[in-house]
């Protein structure tokens, strides 16, 4: 059972120019600090993060007709600013396997270790 | 001054502030009583990265501060409870003999008699992002309250003699700055579960979800389809348009043949008519109609049965629904907005619950869905609008079709407008992406760029 509220993800392996990327839909909300699409951003090209973390290729926040497309458009008078959602969808690559799909126990530790270790940069680079 | 961030993390620093801190305040306790935090164990770790546990035991100031921090009015101390009481159940000290937050040694914790290890447990209920104030102490004697939040270790342990109760510590911990515990339609069931949802499972369900995201807004119609978005003026001049149709009465300044018997044939004939007079003016076609072919037979591509009393679909899709020859089944993916119509006086509650279901299948069937509007009408002849999205309900206030005036005439003939002749942002449907047959995405945009869907992952 699906949630009727929340971000609404929804995720495609989409191909531009023949070439793959995953594409990322939600509803994010607007209260949030930081933007999916300005750390990808901020991340891209950094020599310690390459192959660990994902590389952003195009974001955007969805605009219908020019305008944002947020449900704060037709709440002006509620109040609630921050628990607006805002629609947002970016492409990225590379297209990896789901984590659940390793071959051999070595290959998932390699993972996970790859994972902290992309974390643990990201800290101490952003922190 | 206390290091923050990366700085804290250098392990040099760690016995200077050690030997900085003490406990100076005896401000009333907010620990669960049954709990005795002095077993908790910690070593290694900057202050700010564990929350300083309670101390059972008074412990004197430290040398270098003692000339400048008043202790009198700490309470005694205490000794701690013996080794047969810890491992029997909780030792409960009396609130008002507890002392604030302290550091000690692990040694020092431990209670005479039993080592530190004995049980060793990390607590199940446990949450990293539980905070405390620690209270410390400067060199000039000035008290700082800062809030320390924990993170588990493999030194953070603590004794547990017995199973502690499912909500214990929870009342004493409110989270800051963090995503409040909710539970939604997914915590029930899994999100693949396909197994058909019945009505009063679905409601519970989708009250539990809405109960707090309904809004009622006022300005909601002219917020969602503003003046400068629609295909084309809705002003007085639209209902002259429509009192050459004779469906409007200037001189009572109300709707002509607003269906007294409020059912869904009459109703979609109304809203037809009333949608191909105001597109008339204009040269005009309608791009959706509002249909009750699903008000008996419910919508195919959904195992939950449901059966909308109007739906609006593309004008294709109507003209194959009603066609005399081969008339086609609607499906949930074809419907672009719903409305519910009741012969009740005033809008019973299932109203609102049949348009909560409704617009949830809507959105599990429809993956280019940004909201679902919902037109509802009641049998003395009020009508009112509902929006679901992600963020839940707003609702528009009840206005009435048959009271004279121009205000609630206009407001339903610019809904009407957004809806019958709008693109298809107005009904809810994402224009930057390209659908195929069926629920399918083809191409879906991102600054105005192609990108050819593949496959769906989730």
């Amino acid at each position: 059972m699906q949630s009727l509220i929340g971000r609404g993800t929804q995720v495609w392996v989409v191909k531009h120019l023949s070439k793959s990327y995953i594409l990322k839909d939600s509803w994010v909300q607007s209260g949030r600090v930081g933007s999916e699409i300005d750390f990808l951003t901020l991340m891209k090209g950094h020599q310690y993060l390459e192959g660990r973390v994902p590389k952003i290729f195009e974001g955007e926040d969805i605009k219908v007709n020019g305008v944002l497309d947020s449900t704060g458009r037709y709440r002006v008078d509620s109040g609630q600013a921050n628990y607006h959602r805002i629609h947002r969808r970016l492409a990225m690559e590379p297209i990896g396997e789901p984590l659940i799909k390793f071959r051999s126990r070595a290959e998932f530790i390699q993972v996970i270790i790859e994972l902290v270790t992309g974390e643990f940069i990201l800290f101490y680079w952003m922190f | 001054m206390l290091p923050r961030g990366r700085d804290v993390l250098d392990s040099t620093c760690y016995s200077e502030l050690q030997d900085s801190l003490c406990h100076p305040d005896s401000s009333p306790c907010t620990t669960p009583s049954h709990f005795n935090f002095g077993h908790y164990a910690y070593r290694g770790h900057p202050p700010e990265y564990y929350y300083t546990p309670m101390a059972t035991q008074h412990r004197p100031p430290t040398q270098n501060y003692r000339q400048t921090v008043n202790y009198s009015a700490l309470p005694e101390p205490r000794s701690h409870p013996s080794p047969d009481l810890l491992t029997q159940s909780f030792y409960i000290p009396p609130p008002q003999q507890l002392p604030a937050l302290s550091i000690l040694d692990e040694e020092e914790m431990a209670p005479p008699g039993l080592t530190q290890t004995a049980h060793p447990t990390l607590h199940p209920t446990f949450q990293p992002q539980q905070s405390l104030p620690v209270y410390y102490v400067d060199p000039d004697g000035q008290l700082i309250v800062r809030q320390a939040v924990p993170v588990p270790n493999d030194d953070f342990l603590v004794a547990m003699p017995s199973t502690p109760p499912r909500n214990f510590g929870l009342e004493a911990f409110q989270p800051i700055n963090s995503t409040p515990i909710t539970q939604r339609m997914s915590s029930k069931r899994l999100p693949d579960d396909e197994r058909r949802m019945y009505v009063p499972e679905l409601n519970k369900s989708l009250h539990a979800e809405l109960k707090s995201n309904i809004f009622q807004c006022i300005s909601l119609v002219d917020n969602l389809y503003p003046s400068d978005s629609l295909p084309f003026p809705v002003d007085e001049s639209l209902l002259e348009a429509l009192s050459d149709e004779d469906l409007w009465d200037n001189e009572l300044s109300a709707f002509k043949g607003v269906p007294k018997d409020c059912n869904e044939l009459n109703m979609s004939r109304w809203l037809n008519q009333i949608g191909q007079a105001i597109g008339l003016p204009f040269g005009k076609k309608r791009l959706r109609l509002w249909s009750s072919a699903c008000r008996n037979l419910p919508l195919s591509g959904s195992t939950t049965l449901r059966k909308p009393d109007l739906v609006l679909v593309d004008r294709h899709t109507y003209q194959a629904v009603h066609s005399n020859t081969i008339s086609k089944r609607i499906h949930w993916f074809d419907i672009r907005a719903i409305g519910e119509v009741t012969n009740a006086q005033r809008f019973p509650r299932r109203m609102y619950e049949t348009v909560n279901q409704k617009s949830y299948l809507l959105f599990l069937s429809q993956c280019i869905r940004r909201f679902v509007p919902a037109l509802s009408f009641d049998g003395d002849g009020n009508f009112s609008l509902t929006v679901t999205d992600r963020q839940g309900q707003a609702r528009m206030a009840l206005m009435s079709l048959t009271a004279s005036g121009t205000e609630s005439a206009l407001l339903i003939l610019r809904i009407l407008v957004s809806l019958m002749y709008g693109p298809e942002g107005d009904v809810g449907i994402d224009p930057t992406m390209t659908r195929g047959s069926g629920n399918t995405i083809v191409a879906i945009y991102i600054n105005q760029r192609k990108f050819d869907v593949d496959r769906l992952i989730y």
